[in-house]
């Protein structure tokens, strides 16, 4: 009797062995945790878009209206800023339609990464047309500047200047913060893709 | 400790409850996604008082133990990733691992964890701790376990 029962265990003990065994050699990989990480990144960058219209909407209006009713400048510069927020207002729509639809996207994950690259490149890089653009606007506001402060004492135009610099140089770094963190947030996803998928061809 | 590199050097000792619990790949999938939201969850309260491996039995069994199909409120299985079936496949290894899993499966929750820690060669104390009884308890329990098995061998 006990011999029975001793060669049923000893079966039960090798049959886990082999069951260890074949465990080891699997890669067995959740898409959960990935699920999750691309959710959270991408809900977090749809999150702060949000902020970013109100600021956009703000930024058609109210900049344009001050150039021309409080730095007199020109209609044409005036409107010429107006369209120029309006373009970037309107990339942001696009660039968050675009987000929206990945965070929704049931796809393979080769798909899935090279859309977020490609998103990367075109939506979150900041391409030569536009640096021309915004240097062309900057040396045509200092045209501006210039022209309307030419017969005004050096303290006056000296304070303005400075005025203009610190505020340029707050939106820059503002919009630079936030394209670097939102690349870092897409990153993390690609990274987490492909490491998935390299524990998937071990 | 990162819960990707967690997952990924105890990931056998994860499935290997899940698939004693589970009648199917479905349901093994199911129990294995279950243990891995309630290990991401617990991570951060976890402080080290017992070892982590005694940690990750605990949670995969009493996530087994008490997972209900019919208390799943809709949770999406996410498909696994493996190169092998262990209820469908034929080749002699899969069979063997079949017998023990038939065996198993065949008795109570409770007695299906204990047997299967007793399998690993943990003490009495060992398999009290995770289960959450005595020492006491678990070598009467064991005792009616290696019963049953006879039993089922005859």
């Amino acid at each position: 009797m006990e011999n029975l029962e001793n060669s049923i265990l000893d079966e039960l003990r090798q049959q886990n062995e082999l069951l260890k065994q074949k465990l080891e050699d699997q890669v067995i990989v959740s898409r959960l945790k990935l699920e999750k990480v691309r959710e959270h990144n991408l809900t977090n960058i749809l999150n702060d878009d949000k902020f970013l219209f109100a600021l956009g909407i703000f930024a058609i209006i109210f900049p344009p209206l001050q150039f021309y009713f409080v730095l007199n400048t020109s209609i044409y510069f005036a409107i010429a800023t107006a369209l120029f927020m309006a373009y970037s207002f309107f990339r942001l729509i696009r660039r968050h339609r675009w987000m929206k639809t990945l965070r929704n996207m049931d796809t393979d994950l080769l798909s899935y990464v090279d859309k977020l690259k490609l998103a990367m490149r075109k939506e979150y890089t900041m391409r030569a047309p536009e640096i021309i653009l915004l240097t062309l606007w900057l040396i045509w506001l200092g045209i501006e500047i210039y022209m309307q402060t030419s017969d005004q004492p050096i303290e006056y135009i000296i304070g303005l200047s400075v005025g203009c610099l610190v505020g340029g140089l707050i939106g820059a770094a503002f919009g630079l913060l936030y394209l670097k963190k939102t690349r870092r947030r897409l990153q993390a996803i690609i990274d987490q893709v492909e490491e998935y998928r390299s524990l998937a061809n071990e | 400790m990162d819960f990707d590199k967690m997952v990924h050097t105890y990931k056998s000792t994860i499935y290997q409850v899940c698939y004693m619990f589970a009648k199917d790949n479905d349901e093994a999938a199911d129990l294995f996604q279950e243990v891995l939201i309630n290990l991401w969850q617990g991570l951060s309260s976890f402080k080290g008082q017992s070892s982590l491996k005694t940690w990750i039995w605990r949670i995969s069994l009493n996530t087994c133990i008490s997972f209900d199909r019919k208390k799943k409120r809709g949770i999406q299985t996410q498909p696994l990733e493996m190169d092998i079936d262990l209820f469908n496949d034929t080749d002699a290894e899969t069979v063997q691992v079949k017998m023990l899993h038939d065996r198993i499966s065949k008795l109570g929750v409770m007695d299906r964890a204990i047997v299967m820690l007793w399998l690993e060669n943990l003490s009495y104390d060992e398999i009290g701790a995770i289960v959450g009884i005595t020492a006491k308890n678990v070598s009467v329990k064991l005792v009616r376990i290696r019963e049953q098995l006879k039993k089922m061998s005859n």
